[in-house]
């Protein structure tokens, strides 16, 4: 199955984000991100499945995604 | 030594709070929020565990809203400095601590300070209702005296804050922990927090919870994200965070919060008990003044100021210490709350007893005072 990693603005955010994702069954665990230019530093949810659906999730619970990137 | 100075920090820690605070150094010590490791992403979970709880503890909306900072004074700080710009019309009461007072002086805001009732909560919230203007932007209050435990009355003034839209900021250092406080019940939009008192937690740890925008911030630096920005992101609680975390304290506010609930939710009677005894001996000793209308329960915290009759403040004090007991003397960084009383020249000797004080420490504490001369 394709996984993602979805970038959030901070840890905090990431954890929050994945509490969310768990609590509707998805896989969901935080990750460092790589180093980006233009950005930096920062952390992401890596997950499978129904990425739209994970997406809104997210969206709903207040979690910030900044961008979806293919893991 | 018996302590009755725990307004000014709890004496005596729980062996809960202490095995946490252990455990933190043993086995967390990497920094949250920065590396992408084994250690590093523990800590952050442990960080985040004791957001939720903290949330979930004072009632607030979610875990990403509770900030730590360095005390309650800068948790103060973050919320004057950061909401208010200069001119802002403010409401603090006549009980403030300098935690509030000196902050406020620095914004250069506009303050009306309003009298809070000894004995009615209806006549203190009219006096801060009388008090709100069109520019209004915020009403900030102790949530107690730290002087003299008188409560303010959160429900009413949230509701009032609510319905005339303006902010309500409360400095809960004399009452997180001992009594309940639930941010989104009583509408409350910026809870200051003093762990190391009510929560039984180490010292150097603040928490702040923020319902709304705080605005500009007074500290900038690493977040551990978005490092190539020279700005400071915009997300809370990173935010408000910069720099590193103290994690054993928060570790020990975390497991401050278990031992409240699971062996002090009776703090508030218990204590309460014990000034309820004090005033009812004080009144009795001609020797001794006392400054508030007696201990009426829900309208006071457990804390009591008294003087002895032709005796400084810290003279007393000092006799209480040489018969092992620790009293804080002075006028408790609260000038203002020393002027309602009277007591700006002289001070007072302040009793605060926590969880683990006993009926015989105030049965001696009476006796010792009862033979001083």
């Amino acid at each position: 199955m394709q996984k993602y990693m979805l970038i959030t603005p901070s840890v905090t955010y990431a954890l929050k984000g994945r509490d969310a994702l768990r609590r509707l069954g998805f896989s969901a665990r935080v990750e460092r991100r790589n180093h980006q230019n233009g950005t930096g530093c920062g952390y992401g949810i890596v997950t499978e499945g129904d990425i739209r659906r994970a997406e809104q999730a997210l969206q709903s619970s207040g979690v910030k995604i900044l961008e979806i990137i293919d893991y | 030594m018996i302590n009755f100075d725990n307004a000014a920090t709890t004496g005596k820690k729980p062996q809960m709070v202490i095995n946490a605070v252990n455990n933190a150094l043993y086995n967390l010590s990497a920094n949250p929020g920065r590396g992408g490791h084994l250690l590093s992403a523990n800590a952050s979970e442990a960080v985040y565990s004791a957001r939720k709880k903290i949330a979930n503890y004072f009632g607030a909306s979610g875990p990403d809203r509770v900030i730590f900072t360095g005390n309650c004074t800068a948790s103060i700080n973050y919320v004057l400095k950061g909401f208010l710009k200069p001119g802002d019309h403010i409401i603090i009461s006549d009980l403030e601590h300098n935690a509030v007072v000196r902050p406020l002086k620095k914004t250069d805001a506009d303050v009306s300070i309003a009298t809070v009732d000894f004995t009615s909560d209806k006549k203190t919230v009219e006096n801060f209702k009388s008090l709100i203007r069109d520019d209004t932007k915020m009403i900030f209050c102790t949530a107690a005296s730290n002087v003299c435990g008188r409560k303010l009355p959160l429900d009413e003034l949230g509701k009032l804050c609510k319905s005339r839209g303006i902010a309500f900021g409360v400095d809960a250092a004399q009452m997180a922990g001992i009594e309940p406080i639930s941010m989104q019940k009583t509408g409350i939009d910026f809870l200051c927090i003093a762990p190391h008192k009510g929560l039984y937690a180490p010292m150097g740890l603040g928490i702040l919870i923020a319902e709304r925008d705080i605005g500009d911030t007074i500290i900038e630096g690493g977040t551990g994200t978005n490092s190539l920005s020279s700005y400071q992101p915009q997300i809370i609680p990173e935010r408000y965070e910069s720099g590193t975390l103290n994690l054993p304290a928060i570790m020990g506010a975390s497991a401050g919060i278990d031992f409240v609930e699971k062996f002090a939710k009776n703090a508030y009677l218990r204590e309460s008990n014990f000034i309820k005894r004090l005033y009812k001996d004080f009144e009795k000793m001609p020797n001794i003044e006392l400054y508030t209308p007696g201990y009426i329960e829900n309208l006071y915290m457990p804390v009591l100021s008294f003087n002895v009759k032709e005796k400084a403040s810290e003279q007393t004090a000092a006799y209480l210490d040489s018969k092992g007991i620790a009293v804080r003397a002075g006028l408790h960084c609260a000038p203002l709350a020393h002027k309602k009383l009277g007591t700006t020249d002289t001070g007072t000797v302040r009793i605060a007893p926590s969880y683990f004080n006993t009926p015989y420490e105030i049965d001696y504490l009476i006796r010792v005072l009862k033979v001083y001369k």
